[in-house]
C-alpha cells in the first residue's frame, strides 16, 4: 500500500495536463500509467513501428454499425493516444453547448462557450497553436493564435483551388504545430510523421508540453500500473484508493485524497463500472445510469483524388494543410441536427492503416502497384469530420470474458444517428464536386468511418441525468473527477484534444481552489 | 526480431523486380526460395507458403520481401506491430492468422491467384471456413503492403524522400 494525494489514472493530454498543474500547487501526485514508458529518442520515423504507440491493453468488443476503431484511437504509454494525435486543435463553436435548447436534440453542456473561452486561450498560450484566426471566419472569439499558420504545399494549393471554384472558403487549419520556434521547442520540418510520434517537439504532446513541469514538481508516473477499480470509504461517498495491477501483475493499492480518472473513454467507464460496490451497485458515479452510454463519436470519411500535376502529398503534417466549416452551422431546416468541417492536404506515407496503400482498399496485383506508383506522386486528399448526437444506446458495458487481471472486458458498442448519416451524405455530394472543380481526374470516397472518442462519463446539471458536473466531479463522490473528452455530452464536428485540454485546466485550477473543500485538508 | 541485416540494395532490386513482373499469384519455387527459415517457428510449411502466395498476389513484391518472415516475427512478439492489433477481431492474433490460411488454403486448391483473391471480397462466398474473407483480405493486405512499402527503401523506389526525424532500429 502506497499513498499519495491525487492519484491520476492515465497520462495523456488531460491527465498530464492535470498533473503538472496540481503538482505545481503543492500537492503530492502520482499518476498510473497502463503503458511503458514512452521516451522522445523512441518515436521513430516508420509506419510500422509507429503502431508501438497505438493501445496493446486489454482488447475491447466492438458491436453496432459503426464500430470504433479503438486500438487506433487509443495510446498506450507515457502521452496516451497524444503521443500520437495530429494536432487539429480547433474549439467547439458556441451553439455546440447548446444543443437540446437550440435544436431540440442531443444534449446540452453545463457550461457555456463563455465559460470555456478564458481555458481555451490560457492553454492556446501555453501549448503554442499556429493558425489564422482572421481568415477563420467561422471560429468563435476568442485569442489570436500566437503563431503564424503552418505553409501550404501543392496538395493544399489544388484542393483550395477547387473549394474557391465552388464558391467556399478556406483557412489554415489550427494546429498545436509550432510553424516557429515557440515555448523552447522548434518549428515543425513538415516531414509528414506526426501519426508516428513527434520527436522534435513541434507538436505538442504530453511529454514535450508537461514532462519537464511534472518532473519540477516531482510527480510520479507509474507505468505499465494498470488500473482496476477504485475504492471508496465505507460510507461510499469519498474515493478512498486506486486498484492497480503492477507490471509483474501484482496488486497493489495507492490511498488517495482525491482521485482522477483520465483514461480515455473506454476505460474510464469500464473502471467505473468494475468499481461496483455494496454502496455502488451499478458501478461507481452510476446512480444515474449512464455511465458508459452517450459515447459518441464522430462520422467520417476521406475523399481522394488523382491529379495531372504532382502533389507533394508525402509534405506536411498528417492533420491536414487547410480547413473549411462552410457546413459547420447547425440548420434545422436542411433535415438535420448536424454539421461538418473540411480538413485538407493531409501528409500521407506510403503504407499504413490511414496511408496511400489503404486509398483504394478494392484493388490488389498489378493494379495496386500501378496504383501506388502513380498516388505517390499524384495523390490529394481530403476528410470530413461530421457532428453525431449523443444517444442512451451507444454505451460501453461489461461482458462476462476478462483479461489477464481478471476485469471484464468492455463492448463498445457504437452506431452513428440518422442526424449524422444525413449529414455525411451531404457533405460527401459536395466533396465529389470540390474534387471535380479542384482538377481531379479520378475522385472517389472511402467508406464513412468512425473518428475520435467521446462521452460515455457525460457531464451535465442534473445529477439523474449525467455522470458529472460541469467541473468534471462525479455527481456521487465528493472527491472523484474525470477528465478528457469521455466528458462531453456534445462533441461538435471538431477534433476533442483542445477542448478536452481546456476543460482540464478549468478543473485543475477549481481543484486548486477548492483542495480544503473537496478534502484535502 | 527484425529484417535490418538484409541488403537494402538487394531488397529493393528483387522488390523492383517481383513488382515489375507483376507475376505474383500462385506458389512460385521463386516465392518459396524467398521464405527464411530463421523465423520463428509459428507457422508450418503449407502455412508459411500460402501466405507468402496470398502476399505476392495482393501486393507484388511481398513475398521477396518477407512477409512470412515479418508475421511470424510479429506474432511471436508480445506488442507485435501488425495492422491486425487495430481490428478488434475476437480471436487471438496466431490463431486468427492460422485460422485464415488455413481458410484460404482450402478454397485455393493450390492455386493462389487474382480469382482468388478477387472471390474473397464477394459477399456470397461459398466453401470458405474461416475469418471474415474480407477481413483476411484487409489484414494480409496490410502486412504485404507494410514489407512492400513500409520501409525506406519503398521510397527510394518511388522517388520519394523518406524523411526520417529518427531512423527506426530495422524494417521490423
Amino acid at each position: 500500500m502506497s499513498e499519495a494525494e491525487v492519484v491520476i489514472v492515465g497520462s495523456g493530454a488531460t491527465g498530464s495536463l492535470l498533473a503538472a498543474r496540481l503538482g505545481a500547487a503543492g500537492r503530492k501526485v502520482v499518476v498510473l500509467e497502463g503503458g511503458p514508458q514512452r521516451k522522445l529518442q523512441q518515436l521513430y520515423s516508420s509506419t510500422v513501428w509507429s503502431r508501438r504507440l497505438k493501445w496493446n491493453g486489454p482488447p475491447a468488443r466492438m458491436a453496432g454499425g459503426n464500430p470504433v476503431t479503438f486500438p487506433f484511437e487509443a495510446g498506450w504509454g507515457t502521452g496516451g493516444s497524444a503521443l500520437h494525435h495530429y494536432a487539429c486543435w480547433f474549439r467547439l463553436h458556441e451553439n455546440d453547448f447548446k444543443l437540446a435548447t437550440l435544436y431540440g436534440k442531443g444534449l446540452d453542456w453545463p457550461i457555456a462557450y463563455e465559460d470555456l473561452r478564458p481555458w481555451y486561450d490560457a492553454v492556446q498560450a501555453e501549448t503554442g497553436i499556429s493558425g489564422d484566426a482572421r481568415q477563420e471566419v467561422w471560429r468563435p472569439p476568442g485569442a489570436p493564435y500566437p503563431m503564424p499558420p503552418q505553409p501550404v504545399f501543392r496538395q493544399g494549393e489544388i484542393l483550395a483551388a477547387g473549394f474557391a471554384k465552388r464558391g467556399l472558403r478556406v483557412a489554415p487549419l489550427p494546429m498545436a504545430i509550432n510553424s516557429v520556434a515557440y515555448g523552447g521547442r522548434p518549428a515543425c520540418i513538415q516531414d509528414g510523421w506526426c501519426d508516428a510520434g513527434c520527436p522534435t517537439g513541434a507538436l505538442a504532446n504530453p511529454i514535450v508540453i508537461f514532462g519537464q513541469a511534472m518532473r519540477r514538481a516531482g510527480v510520479e508516473i507509474r507505468h505499465d500500473s494498470f488500473v482496476s477499480r477504485i475504492l471508496t470509504d465505507a460510507a461510499g461517498r469519498r474515493a478512498a484508493a486506486v486498484e492497480y495491477f503492477d507490471k509483474n501483475g501484482a496488486k497493489q493499492t495507492i490511498t488517495a485524497k482525491l482521485v482522477i480518472l483520465a483514461a480515455f473513454a473506454l476505460q474510464t467507464p469500464r473502471i467505473l463500472l468494475n468499481s461496483a460496490s455494496g454502496r455502488h451497485p451499478a458501478g461507481l458515479g452510476n446512480s444515474s445510469g449512464l455511465v458508459g452510454r452517450c459515447f459518441t463519436a464522430h462520422a467520417a470519411t476521406n475523399f481522394y483524388g488523382m491529379f495531372a500535376d504532382e502533389t507533394e502529398v508525402y509534405l506536411g503534417r498528417t492533420g491536414g494543410q487547410l480547413m473549411s466549416q462552410e457546413s459547420y452551422a447547425k440548420d434545422p431546416r436542411k433535415g438535420y441536427v448536424s454539421g461538418y468541417t473540411w480538413r485538407l492536404g493531409s501528409a500521407l506515407k506510403l503504407a499504413d492503416l490511414g496511408g496511400i496503400a489503404n486509398a483504394r482498399t478494392d484493388l490488389f496485383g498489378a493494379d495496386y502497384a500501378a496504383f501506388m506508383q502513380r498516388a505517390a506522386k499524384h495523390l490529394a486528399t481530403a476528410s470530413i469530420l461530421a457532428e453525431n448526437l449523443a444517444s442512451p444506446d451507444n454505451r460501453i458495458e461489461l461482458v462476462a470474458e476478462k483479461d489477464r487481471f481478471g476485469v471484464p472486458l468492455a463492448k463498445l458498442t457504437h452506431t452513428s444517428g440518422p442526424d449524422a448519416e444525413a449529414c455525411m451524405a451531404a457533405a460527401v455530394a459536395e466533396g465529389k464536386a470540390i474534387f471535380r472543380a479542384a482538377g481531379a481526374l479520378e475522385a472517389w470516397s472511402a467508406p464513412m468511418r468512425t473518428e475520435h472518442m467521446m462521452g460515455g462519463t457525460v457531464m451535465g446539471g442534473d445529477p439523474r441525468k449525467s455522470v458529472t458536473d460541469g467541473y468534471g466531479r462525479a455527481h456521487d463522490l465528493e472527491n472523484l473527477f474525470i477528465a478528457g473528452p469521455g466528458l462531453f455530452p456534445a462533441v461538435g464536428a471538431v477534433n476533442p484534444t483542445f477542448t478536452a485540454s481546456a476543460l482540464a485546466a478549468r478543473t485543475a485550477r477549481h481543484i486548486v481552489d477548492r483542495w480544503s473543500a473537496l478534502g484535502g485538508t | 526480431m527484425n529484417g535490418a541485416s538484409d541488403s537494402g540494395f538487394s531488397r529493393r532490386a528483387a522488390i523492383r523486380q517481383a513488382i515489375a513482373c507483376g507475376v505474383a499469384t500462385a506458389l512460385l519455387p521463386g516465392c518459396r526460395e524467398q521464405i527464411s527459415h530463421a523465423a520463428p517457428a509459428i507457422f508450418t510449411d503449407k502455412e508459411r507458403q500460402t501466405l507468402a502466395a496470398v502476399g505476392e498476389a495482393l501486393v507484388p513484391g511481398a513475398a521477396v520481401a518477407g512477409i512470412v518472415d515479418f508475421v511470424a516475427a510479429m506474432l511471436a512478439d508480445p506488442d507485435p506491430m501488425l495492422c491486425y492489433r487495430f481490428v478488434s477481431f475476437p480471436m487471438p492474433p496466431v490463431v486468427f492468422y492460422k485460422a485464415a490460411l488455413g481458410a484460404i488454403a482450402g478454397l485455393s486448391r493450390g492455386i493462389i491467384d487474382a480469382a482468388l483473391i478477387g472471390r474473397m471480397l464477394s459477399p456470397n462466398l461459398k466453401g470458405w471456413q474461416g475469418p471474415p474473407a474480407a477481413l483476411v483480405y484487409f489484414v494480409i493486405r496490410n502486412d504485404a503492403a507494410d514489407v512492400v512499402y513500409g520501409g525506406e527503401d519503398a521510397y527510394a523506389r518511388l522517388d520519394l524522400p523518406y524523411l526520417a526525424h529518427i531512423a527506426p532500429p530495422g524494417r521490423w
